[in-house]
């Protein structure tokens, strides 16, 4: 019954209730039939009891007529006589009648009828007879107590017939309040059972039904509030327990559904974001060198300049074309590391030749910064592809010098270490922020910082590791934000064992 | 102003790209006197020095941005009334109205039209007179 459906439990209570008020309606019926049947039994023995009293009043009457009529010899006697005669055959009719149900009783009834009916002919009228002829002869027959002997036995049949009819009244009514003393007795037990039996299921409808209905609606407001982590314990009814993991799958899948579209939704927010950077970004680096090509055609256009002077904005123009170029091929790059990796063209080089050639380039425009080459005496070789490691190089140069705008130290090293060639290139400028360590290799990211005060494409890094790691190498950054960082690329020396390519650049391609 | 009386007006030019800096200079010609700075805090600097009568003024600089440097020009009982043009490549209707608010007099957007740059400038100048 543990576990038993809410339903079973309501049928199993409505049928225990249904069959005590059965037994309840049943003790009633029967105490009121045995009642009316008790009733009725008095009734009737009163109606005997009446009837007996006229029968014996007739006997009396017949004896009395007969006895005036014997001693005084007056007709008004005989009268009375033959009156009450006349009325044998009623009063004895309607006595049968009653106690008809009776053998008993009927007997005694029919008894009297034929006592009267034997006094009446084998005596009373002889003594008339006798006394027409002899008044003597009957008053002596009269005096006899012939007369006096049968009507008492008439009295007598008539008191036994009466005496048993009330003993049988009240052993009829004795019983039947017995019977309704029990019945009231049943009824009461069983309002009591039921009533019972209502109440204790009552409360158990109100504590396993109700409470926690009442618990899963609060929790529903919850969840309608926007709390979507309230789970209600496990268990109870049939019903109920349905109701309760139910729910709280609901709300499962409610949070997890919301989790789902709010991490979609910062996603599609953190897409449209760097979309909308992304193209203010490249406008921005567009429209700069633009600004500078078209204002200095037009004035070379519309008006007149010396040699020297002409010479001078034709040179800012082709910078500014080149830069325009280098734009377009930094996208092209990004273009091709997304289709599946770039194609090297390998050969071997001494890097110390490289990286001193990019720093003279990119320190022309370090105008306030303390530049500081350290490079090792002998050479560096490495089989690589020479432009794509100048571009990194390069890179991370004018990155040191861009992002310290207040100058300070720029610091260019290579060293080898452990068959590694290590080039790092350090600056005392604005530092990247921890969280942004990683991401600054991904393309088109930009730290809010540098963003909106130094412009960039986003794209450097992102080419220069994925040359790096083209090559077997790693390149990874140390920063302290309002410091300075510290970039290092590492890639592997050129190996001894391939003395063909002394004086004789290995041209391959991977 | 009780410095010698400049025969040309006196123009700051603060941009980070030195090509856009010299390209204003060259536009405007020699009827101003261009003074240039490649940052905020050098504009700063020369702004309390030489006192310019008109300033074209970058918002994206290192270190402080040309709004910042507005933003201080126009709390400043000295500098509040020199008239600022912001040219930058950043020029959403958000940008325009950003360097509006601050206090900009005008906004021109990179590239520019030379003649544009020039007739603006006298108009600005006229205007203080």
């Amino acid at each position: 019954m543990r576990n038993a459906s809410l339903a079973r439990r309501v049928s199993f209570v409505a049928a225990g209730v249904a069959a005590l008020v059965a037994v309840l309606v049943g003790a009633s019926l029967l105490a009121v039939l045995s009642l009316r049947n008790a009733e009725r039994r008095e009734t009737r023995s009163k109606d005997v009891a009446v009837a007996s009293l006229h029968v014996r009043t007739l006997a009396a009457d017949l004896e009395s007529a007969l006895r005036g009529y014997a001693l005084s010899d007056n007709s008004r006697f005989l009268a009375l006589f033959r009156a009450a005669r006349a009325r044998v055959p009623v009063e004895t009719g309607r006595l049968s009648k009653l106690v008809a149900d009776d053998p008993v009783q009927l007997h005694r009834s029919e008894l009297v009828r034929s006592q009267l009916n034997d006094y009446v002919h084998d005596y009373a009228e002889n003594v008339i007879v006798i006394a027409q002829i002899s008044r003597n002869a009957a008053r002596g027959t009269a005096a006899n107590d012939e007369g006096k002997r049968r009507t008492g036995d008439i009295k007598r049949t008539l008191d036994a017939l009466l005496t048993d009819e009330n003993a049988r009244a009240q052993r009829t009514s004795a019983h039947a309040r017995t019977l309704s003393n029990v019945a009231v007795g049943v009824g009461i037990g069983a309002l009591a059972v039921s009533t019972l039996l209502v109440l204790l299921f009552g409360g158990w409808v109100a504590r396993s039904v109700a409470r926690p209905v009442r618990r899963v609606a609060a929790a529903a407001s919850d969840v309608a509030n926007g709390r979507l982590d309230v789970r209600l314990e496990e268990g109870g009814t049939a019903e109920v327990g349905a109701l309760v993991s139910a729910f709280n799958s609901m709300t499962r899948a409610l949070e997890t559904s919301h989790e789902e579209l709010v991490r979609q939704n910062e996603l599609l927010r953190e897409s449209e974001r760097q979309q909308r950077d992304l193209i203010g970004m490249v406008s921005h680096e567009l429209r700069t060198p633009l600004a500078a090509v078209l204002g200095f055609t037009s004035l070379l256009i519309e008006r007149e300049y010396d040699a020297e002077e002409r010479h001078r904005y034709l040179e800012i123009v082709q910078g500014q074309a080149r830069r325009l170029a280098r734009l377009a091929e930094d996208f092209l790059d990004v273009q091709l590391l997304e289709g599946g990796g770039l194609t090297l063209v390998r050969e071997r080089f001494d890097l110390v030749d490289l990286v001193r050639e990019q720093a003279r380039l990119f320190f022309l425009d370090a105008g306030k910064h303390e530049a500081v080459l350290d490079l090792p005496g002998e050479p560096v070789e490495v089989d690589a592809d020479r432009d794509r490691l100048a571009q990194v190089v390069g890179n991370l140069i004018s990155n040191a010098v861009k992002y310290s705008p207040d100058g300070g130290e720029v610091r260019v090293e290579l060293r080898v270490v452990d068959d590694e060639a290590v080039v790092a290139v350090h600056d005392e400028g604005v530092g990247i922020a921890p969280e942004d360590t990683e991401r600054i290799f991904e393309k088109f990211f930009r730290s809010d910082d540098a963003a909106s005060t130094i412009g960039g494409t986003g794209l450097g890094l992102a080419v220069a590791r994925e040359i790096v790691r083209s090559h077997g190498g790693t390149i990874d950054v140390q920063s302290e934000l309002g410091r300075g960082s510290t970039f290092t690329v590492r890639l592997p020396v050129a190996g001894r064992s391939l003395p063909a390519s002394q004086g004789n650049p290995l041209r391959r391609v991977v | 102003m009780n410095h010698d009386a400049p025969i040309r007006p006196r123009v700051l030019v603060v941009d980070d790209e030195a090509p856009l800096r010299e390209l204003i200079a060259v536009t405007l010609g020699d009827d101003f006197e261009c003074i240039q700075a490649p940052d905020g805090e050098t504009a700063l600097e020369l702004l309390d020095e030489v006192k310019p009568d008109l300033v074209f003024l970058d918002v994206m600089l290192p270190g402080k941005s040309g709004l910042d440097v507005l933003e201080e020009m126009r709390a400043d009982e000295q500098m509040r009334d020199v008239p600022v043009v912001i040219v930058s490549a950043w020029q959403t209707p958000d940008d325009v109205t950003r360097a509006l608010e601050k206090g900009a007099d005008e906004f021109i957007g990179k590239p520019f039209l030379v003649d544009d740059l020039a007739s603006l400038a006298q108009t600005l100048l006229e205007r203080r007179r």
